[in-house]
């Protein structure tokens, strides 16, 4: 009685999922058929997004129109919670990535939020090391614009 | 290296921060860079005034206002960097001693672009702490107001929004509101008034500035009034001279003869109103009551909020509008003295369109009220199913009735109820709700997230263990919060808390469940 769809990774690795994840995500629900497959994303990727799909198959819809639905639906259980500390940076960055092109909002609000989380309360340079950023600020730069927002510093 | 976020990911990750942390992702890298400030310099006066930060307790002196003069000082700097040398030159002659370095300097980023709400109020606040200390005329004053103003009015095209409330007046150091510029007379003005579609304001700001924005300012959309006693008229011509007012929030502070001219202005924009909050605080006034037949005109409707809890409206004041069907009323909020079966009909006449319901009275022990509470219940359950948020006043009588709602509003996802009971120190009896909890626990909507009891109620650990192996059941692994706001911390046994806790770290009840006393 459940219908199937099916999906192909990038590389090439074909999922088949219950309709009714597909039906939930309009992407996802346009990329059935016979020789579609979703160009940006991988099969590794593809099948964590798919699994948290999997888990929240029986969630009452979204009504991502209202503001206040998004608000009230917006606390990260312990299953989410759990998905997303086992994943690593790369992983978690990737799966944003995806959430973002497959149009998941859910998915995507729970990744932006662990990365905000990952940012709070940390230094400057510690924001750099846990993200692999290059400063490409020369000094002077680095220091005007310092000034500039030094009024948001708390004292 | 992670992948790279496109820039609105990224900039939906910073929009959680606190202004503190957007503080270091500036300095981050320039991709970073740019996506915070977009956000830190959107509003950046609500930094130092919007927070709970303003107070600080210190030791042996009690409560003590931080004034956060440096940060104050720093961002009307910024500001003044980003000024044209012409501008810079005008405070320099006032008086003003500017460095060179000042004068010279020319900011990274075009700050006043970012800008989309400003508060008047707050921008006098950090010019007076930006001055120096030797400045005794208010010219200096004036003029580096002039300038700012100036600026926002050409450079920030994203400034929509104008403030000039200040919820905490009793923060601020410099407010010399009194020379506010007449701003609309500067070249430039027409054009930026027109743009502004939000605006709140109260008596602060006087009737001749309110006369000549009527002038400029008439495509605003949403306005926010608070005690208006002073400038009521000019408000009102205010209000009437608007062409796309759709937004009105308005609270009354006075006896109502001295609102018949705003009512008659937003009487003249009522076709056109989708929300509409009328909020009277104050005294009862027997002499005089309104009516408010003119909301039949109503038509768009969306949301609707009344408070009066003295008696300030004329007892069938809804009458009318209670004859009538509002379209696409979505959210409906009475806080009352007295409910009557005018309230009911609308509620009936709202067929299951409504999404939130708020009713709170105070009169909860009255004989007509007891009267017409299963009537109340009966029309929720035919005529509101599809509720999410629900605020009701719950008498002792009315507990039982609050299962069958259950049950047919399986929709909700928030619920707060209130005992209504008058408190008398001393005098109030608390109400145990086990058996009511237990057959609650049994048809709990299945999105319920919060749970919220305003009122002295208690219950016993079995009452409670039943109620949560419903929830259990019904849930699914989705934490409630439940939560008790009592008034007397005397009546509630400490153990109670106990078990919530126990609760709390057994994962089966969101983290803020528990007790606050208010």
């Amino acid at each position: 009685e459940n219908e199937t769809i099916t999906l192909r990774s990038s590389d090439g690795i074909e999922f088949h999922i219950d309709a009714r994840i597909a039906n939930r995500y309009t992407l996802l629900n346009n990329w059935n058929g016979e020789n579609a497959s979703l160009p940006n994303v991988t099969g590794k990727v593809l099948e964590k997004v798919l699994e948290w799909c999997e888990h929240h198959i029986n969630d009452p819809p979204l009504n991502y129109d209202n503001d206040d639905s998004r608000r009230r639906n917006f606390e990260i259980d312990d299953w989410d919670e759990n998905f997303i500390n086992c994943v690593n940076q790369d992983m978690l960055f990737e799966i944003i990535l995806a959430a973002n092109y497959l149009d998941i909002k859910p998915l995507l609000d729970i990744g932006c939020k662990t990365v905000a989380n990952m940012i709070k309360s940390k230094s400057l340079e510690e924001i750099r090391s846990t993200f692999n950023i290059v400063n490409d600020f020369t000094p002077e730069e680095e220091e005007a614009i310092r000034r500039e927002n030094e009024w948001a510093d708390d004292q | 290296m992670s992948p790279t976020l496109p820039p609105e990911t990224l900039h939906q990750i910073l929009k959680e921060l606190s202004f503190r942390d957007l503080r270091n992702c500036v300095l981050v890298n320039h991709t970073w860079s740019i996506s915070a400030i977009q956000l830190l310099w959107k509003n950046p006066f609500a930094f130092r005034y919007n927070g709970q930060k303003n107070y600080r307790h210190v030791p042996g002196k009690g409560k003590r206002i931080e004034w956060y003069e440096d940060s104050k000082r720093s961002l009307v700097d910024t500001y003044i960097w980003c000024l044209s040398d012409e501008s810079k030159h005008s405070i320099k002659n006032s008086g003003v001693e500017m460095p060179n370095r000042i004068i010279q300097r020319r900011p990274t980023f075009n700050y006043p672009s970012i800008l989309t709400t400003l508060n008047f109020t707050y921008l006098s606040d950090v010019i007076g702490f930006w001055l120096p200390t030797t400045t005794t005329s208010d010219f200096p004053y004036y003029v580096v107001f002039r300038e700012l103003c100036k600026m926002f009015m050409t450079d920030s095209p994203r400034l929509k929004v104008l403030e000039f409330t200040d919820t905490k007046a009793a923060e601020l150091k410099f407010r010399k509101v009194n020379i506010l510029p007449l701003t609309c007379y500067a070249p430039g003005a027409n054009d930026f008034f027109s743009k502004i579609v939000k605006i709140s304001c109260n008596a602060i700001l006087q009737n001749e500035i309110l006369y000549e924005l009527a002038l400029v300012a008439q495509n605003i959309e949403e306005i926010n009034l608070q005690d208006c006693n002073k400038n009521k008229d000019a408000m009102a011509k205010f209000i009437q001279s608007q062409t796309k007012l759709k937004r009105i929030e308005i609270e009354i502070n006075g006896p109502p003869t001295f609102y018949l001219a705003i009512q008659r202005a937003l009487e003249s924009k009522a076709p056109y109103l989708t929300h509409l909050s009328i909020i009277h605080k104050g005294y009862s006034y027997d002499s005089f009551r309104y009516s408010l037949s003119w909301l039949v005109k109503c038509e768009k409707l969306q949301e609707l909020k009344l408070h009066s809890k003295t008696g300030f409206y004329e007892n069938s004041y809804l009458h009318q509008a209670s004859l009538k069907t509002f379209k696409n009323l979505k959210k409906l909020e009475f806080v009352l003295n007295n409910l009557n079966s005018d309230h009911i009909s609308m509620i009936g006449k709202t067929e299951n369109r409504l999404s939130k319901l708020k009713i709170i009275w105070i009169r909860v022990n009255s004989p007509e009220i007891i009267q017409i509470t299963p009537n109340l219940f009966s029309t929720i359950n035919q005529s509101c199913i599809n509720l999410i948020e629900l605020e009701l006043t719950v008498s002792p009588l009315a507990l039982e009735l609050i299962t069958e709602l259950f049950c047919n509003c399986q929709l909700l996802e928030e619920v707060r109820l209130h005992d209504g009971r008058i408190r008398i120190l001393g005098e109030t009896e608390i109400l145990d709700i086990s058996e009511h909890l237990i057959d609650w626990g049994g048809v709990i909507p299945r999105n319920l997230r919060k749970l919220i009891f305003r009122g002295d109620w208690s219950f016993t650990f079995n009452g409670f263990r039943y109620f949560m192996e419903g929830c259990d059941l019904r849930l699914l692994h989705k934490k409630l919060l439940f939560l008790f706001e009592a008034f007397d911390s005397c009546l509630i046994s400490r153990w109670l808390g106990v078990v919530l806790d126990c609760y709390i770290s057994s994962g089966k009840l969101n983290k803020n469940s528990g007790f606050r006393f208010v």
